[in-house]
């Protein structure tokens, strides 16, 4: 053992830290985040200035509530689905209701929009062919209401689907087909509001923004794609003989299938009415770079259909981290154009990316804290025994674990 | 390495606890009932339900030269409609694995077809290649079903005196025997008819919405999702309708159990959700977001000349679906049906709104005409369903009796009673057997008995059949499937790449540059910069007919492979009809020149060694006597 190594060792026995094991102490870690993404947007503030970091912030602010706004139907879904299947996909459900809490975390994070709206939306004396609502629809104020209603709904929406197996309405064998399809109606109607508010109204300029009904229900599809795949990715693989486990890529394949139908449905709907504003906004966004959006995400929706027919846990992976990748992207596509003239991610945007991800990551122990229900336990007992964990979580104690582990059985 | 066996797999609880299948259901009960629904004679309702439909068609064929182009092609819609929805319910269920849908989804099989060919009988506003894959793929998907049941009308009829339906029946089921290799065929054939049912009725409704924005000013962009919804709606509505009406004509209350209307009352109830969310956010839209023009027309829908039209929608085609909230309403089945069947019709409403005909003054006896017209083509509908369950069995049987055998304990058939004539089969006209065959009370049973006798050295050829699919036993058995999915794929591929070809030589014929001209259109670079002036000719609206014509070719390739795969897999020796619905296994000399090494004796031994209800059958049956083990 050399010199160093003993130093080291000597250190270690006595207590002492570097400074990466400092920061990367569980303990430590929300604020050492929280820390690290409050740099990240100092850092694109000064690189690119108010102005250009506001869009990159909004297309940020999507991506992060596109986890938990978009696990909240798949919730839902994988929830009925067991009511009717023997064995329940456990894992991937548990994570879906862990990304729930992310919901107050994206309320909070969303302050500076209403603040920024006047960068970011059309003001009061620009009417362009809007109809007369918009005109005081955006204005600071009625943006901070509405925003504030959305999130009460989702919050509400998130607490009541991530008690786990249906508690406490249900019991085994009785599962309230009700409260899924009023969960789904409300989420589909706030959903719908949310994204023609913040995302289809975006952009000063009203000849370069174009409305289209079918618009929120084709964000809520990305949303729920990209919050599967990332719960696809963070979940353990589903344990058991191969015809047993649960097969993930089929259900990831058709969101992503129902997503790039309603893409292609819209432009073909548009092109048909020759709407001169849809034109514009296509073009603003079919630079080199959104052409090579479009074919990447054409290529991964049809990769996803073809290994629908092999199915395993890598190439379901695989699938999900491209669908990661192209979502988010497509989220910058919706709202960076309208300000640049053309879609391109830049530093700003990996800087605003980085930075609410950081913010996030510090918040959501405090929310967890402040809020114990959306607190949601793994219930992955290989996983809880190999990190040494015994008991409940903090702020999961009030709650029964509905699935047992094996060794109870 | 072959995977360990597994434990049974946990049975689902009934949900809300009412059961989806009568207890007392069987395989014989099922079987008995269902063909003898077929094979019964005609009685006097039903020859007065024929007469009532022939005089609606014949309103039909009186009213349907005097209706409006616009309103002719609403009529198609509204039929295009019905059937994409009763294919995309019958494919969702069926791809879902849910095990109830054995009691609407033949229902729901025959209904797509029967909608389909009437919507070919009208002027349709849409590339004829859409029309084509949906009529072929509710054709394949019905044909493909009817299969096993088929086969089972075969043997019944097998000792009956008249010999001309059987004759029928056995060139029709295609040489079915219920083997585990067929078995597994038909199940992927199924699935693959089902997926191209699904592609064909999705891409027929967004051909629908795209003629629409075309032919008139309606550009909504939730148009294709709402037409789709209200596809399914229309379809649920129908079924209801046609589910209660089966139930008390047939007594099929054992079949189709209550459980069955509450679910379709949920779903009428979720997918009318849906569709009002639809059109009430394409209105909202246009109220918050659209220009002047937009707004006139939201004016002209709600009170102008669209208003009957969109008024009739709404409150016949939506809102009663929300009465469905109070369970007792969606339990009563005459409510049910009835709620369905003005749930169907009132959607038609849309399709008017669609073609953007307005109903003024002078157009009411358009509209009027247009009505009797549909009510006569109705009459069609109900006549082909008349006649088709004449034919064949209004509930698939195999998929019941799969459902029996999962949920009634005593459901399984055991050995025959009576003496087997084992030497001379009239159903099959095959020589005498030269080898054994085994009954089993369960598939368990039968795959413990393969594992009992199969091995390396073993000197036979095994074989199962059954009356339900048996996916352990051919893993047991080690039964490869048939690659039915490439000629699918295959299929779907010239399809698709067929259209095109035909496409851009039509397209090159009619500009003026020839093929430069085609291929400047098909450049993604000119898109959407000449939007305005070569949309209609560029590749994207190309795109959703080639995929009609890629679910034709599939559609198409798949049937041609379950044809090849069942004729391949038809063996000499299928078990005698007297043992059908029965779980056989057929134990046969190997080929040369291990045949003289089959010993019958020794292989009775072993399988009578096998422990009660792990493997010993219930009876042997060989050249000599048969033998009864229990």
């Amino acid at each position: 053992m050399s010199a160093e190594e003993k130093g080291g060792a000597a250190r270690r026995a006595a207590g002492a830290k570097s400074a990466s094991g400092y920061f990367l102490d569980p303990a430590r870690r929300p604020a050492a985040a929280f820390a690290v993404g409050v740099g990240c947007l100092l850092l694109a503030l000064h690189h690119a200035g108010l102005p250009r970091l506001v869009p990159s912030y909004l297309a940020a602010w999507t991506c992060l509530l596109a986890l938990p706004a978009g696990a909240l139907p798949v919730v839902i879904m994988i929830e009925r689905a067991d009511a009717w299947r023997p064995q329940p996909e456990t894992a991937l459900l548990e994570t879906l209701r862990g990304l729930l809490v992310l919901m107050p975390v994206a309320a909070i994070l969303a302050l500076p929009i209403p603040l920024a709206a006047g960068l970011l939306y059309p003001g009061p004396d620009s009417a362009g062919p809007d109809g007369p609502l918009i005109l005081f629809g955006n204005a600071p104020l009625f943006l901070a209401a509405r925003l504030g209603l959305y999130f009460a709904l989702w919050t509400g929406l998130a607490l009541l689907f991530a008690r786990r197996g249906g508690e406490p309405w249900a019991k085994a064998g009785r599962i309230d087909d009700g409260r899924a399809v009023l969960g789904l109606g409300l989420h589909t109607v706030v959903g719908t509001l949310a994204a023609d508010d913040l995302v289809m109204a975006v952009g000063t300029d009203p000849g370069l923004r174009f409305h289209a009904s079918a618009f929120g229900l084709l964000v809520l599809a990305a949303w729920s794609s990209l919050a599967l795949a990332a719960a696809i990715l963070v979940a353990p693989p589903d344990v058991g003989p191969a015809r047993r486990r649960h097969d993930r890529l089929t259900p990831l394949a058709v969101l992503l299938l129902v997503w790039a139908g309603l893409h292609a449905v819209q432009f073909l709907m548009l092109g048909a009415a020759a709407d001169p504003e849809a034109a514009a906004w296509y073009r603003l966004r079919s630079s080199f770079y959104g052409r090579v959006l479009a074919l990447s995400a054409a290529a991964v929706v049809a990769l996803a259909a073809a290994l629908t027919l092999r199915p395993g846990e890598n190439r379901t992976r695989l699938v999900a981290a491209l669908a990661v990748g192209i979502h988010g992207a497509e989220l910058f596509w919706f709202v960076t154009p309208a300000f640049r003239g053309g879609f391109r991610l830049g530093l700003t945007d990996l800087l605003a990316l980085a930075g609410l991800a950081g913010l996030a990551m510090g918040l959501a122990p405090a929310v967890r804290r402040l809020i114990p229900g959306l607190a949601v336990t793994p219930a992955w007992p290989g996983r809880q025994r190999g990190r040494g964990h015994t008991g409940p979580a903090a702020g999961d104690t009030r709650r029964k674990s509905v699935v047992r582990p094996p060794e109870a059985s | 390495m072959t995977e360990p066996a597994l434990p049974p797999a946990p049975t689902p609880a009934f949900l809300y606890g009412m059961p989806v299948l009568g207890t007392g259901e069987t395989v014989s009960s099922i079987g008995a009932a269902l063909t003898g629904a077929v094979l019964a004679p005609a009685g006097r309702r039903w020859r007065f339900a024929v007469a009532g439909t022939l005089v609606l068609i014949l309103l039909w064929a009186g009213l349907r030269s005097a209706v409006p182009a616009a309103l002719a092609a609403a009529g198609a819609g509204w039929w295009i409609g019905l059937a994409s929805g009763c294919l995309l319910i019958s494919g969702l269920l069926l791809l879902a694995g849910v095990a109830w849908r054995c009691g609407i989804g033949r229902l729901a099989q025959t209904a797509a077809l029967l909608c389909a060919g009437l919507a070919a009988l009208h002027p349709v506003p849409l590339h004829s290649v859409s029309l084509a894959a949906l009529l072929a793929a509710a054709g394949g998907f019905w044909a493909a079903a009817l299969l096993p049941d088929l086969a089972v009308l075969r043997d019944r009829l097998a000792a009956e005196p008249d010999r001309r339906w059987s004759r029928v029946y056995r060139v029709l089921s295609a040489g079915w025997s219920g083997s585990a290799l067929q078995w597994l065929a038909w199940e992927r054939a199924s699935r693959g008819f089902a997926l191209l049912g699904i592609l064909a009725a999705v891409a027929v409704l967004i051909d629908l919405a795209l003629a629409a924005a075309f032919r008139t000013d309606r550009h909504d962009t939730l148009l294709p999702v709402a037409l789709l919804v209200e596809a399914v709606l229309s379809a649920a509505g129908l079924i209801a309708a046609l589910t209660v009406t089966l139930r008390r004509s047939l007594g099929l209350y054992g079949l189709i159990t209550g459980r069955h209307l509450d679910i379709l009352g949920r779903l009428i109830l979720a997918f009318g959700l849906a569709a009002l969310y639809c059109h009430v956010t394409e209105n909202v839209t246009a109220l918050l977001y659209g220009d002047s023009v937009e707004r006139a027309r939201l004016t002209r829908r709600l009170l102008g000349d669209e208003a009957p039209a969109f008024w009739t929608l709404m409150l016949a085609g939506l809102l009663p679906t929300q009465l469905f909230w109070i369970a007792p309403v969606r339990r009563s089945a005459i409510v049910l049906g009835l709620i369905g069947a003005l749930v169907a019709a009132g959607l038609g409403a849309d399709h008017v709104l669609a073609a953007r005909t307005g109903t003024t003054e002078t157009d009411l006896a358009d509209l009027g005409t247009a009505a009797a017209a549909a009510i006569g083509s109705a009459g069609l509908f109900v006549l082909g369903l008349l006649l088709l369950f004449r034919l064949v069995p209004p509930v698939s049987i195999a998929e019941t009796r799969q459902l029996a055998l999962a949920h009634n304990p005593h459901a399984a058939l055991g050995a025959p009673e009576a003496e087997l004539e084992f030497s001379r089969d009239r159903s099959s006209d095959q020589g005498p057997r030269p080898g054994l065959l085994a009954v089993f009370a369960s598939e368990a049973e039968l795959v413990e008995a393969v594992r009992g006798l199969s091995g390396p050295d073993a000197p036979s050829r095994l074989d199962a059949y059954g009356p339900v699919p048996m996916p352990e036993a051919a893993a047991a058995l080690h039964v490869g499937g048939q690659r039915l999915n490439r000629f699918a794929l295959s299929g779907a591929f010239l399809g698709a790449a067929a259209f095109l070809a035909a496409r851009v030589i039509g397209l090159a014929d009619a500009m003026p540059e020839g093929l430069a001209d085609v291929a400047a259109l098909a450049s993604p670079a000119t898109w959407p910069v000449f939007w305005p002036v070569s949309w209609p000719l560029s590749w994207a609206m190309a795109a959703v007919p080639a995929l009609s014509a890629g679910a034709l070719g599939g559609v198409l390739g798949l049937g041609a492979a379950l044809v090849v795969a069942l004729r391949a897999t038809r063996r000499d020796h299928r078990p005698p009809s007297a043992l059908a619905g029965r779980f056989v296994l057929t134990i046969d000399p190997s080929r040369e020149p291990d045949a003289a090494r089959f010993n019958p004796a020794a292989l009775v031994r072993r399988l009578n060694a096998l422990p009660e209800a792990a493997g010993r059958p219930l009876a042997l049956y060989g050249p000599s006597a048969p033998v009864r083990l229990r």
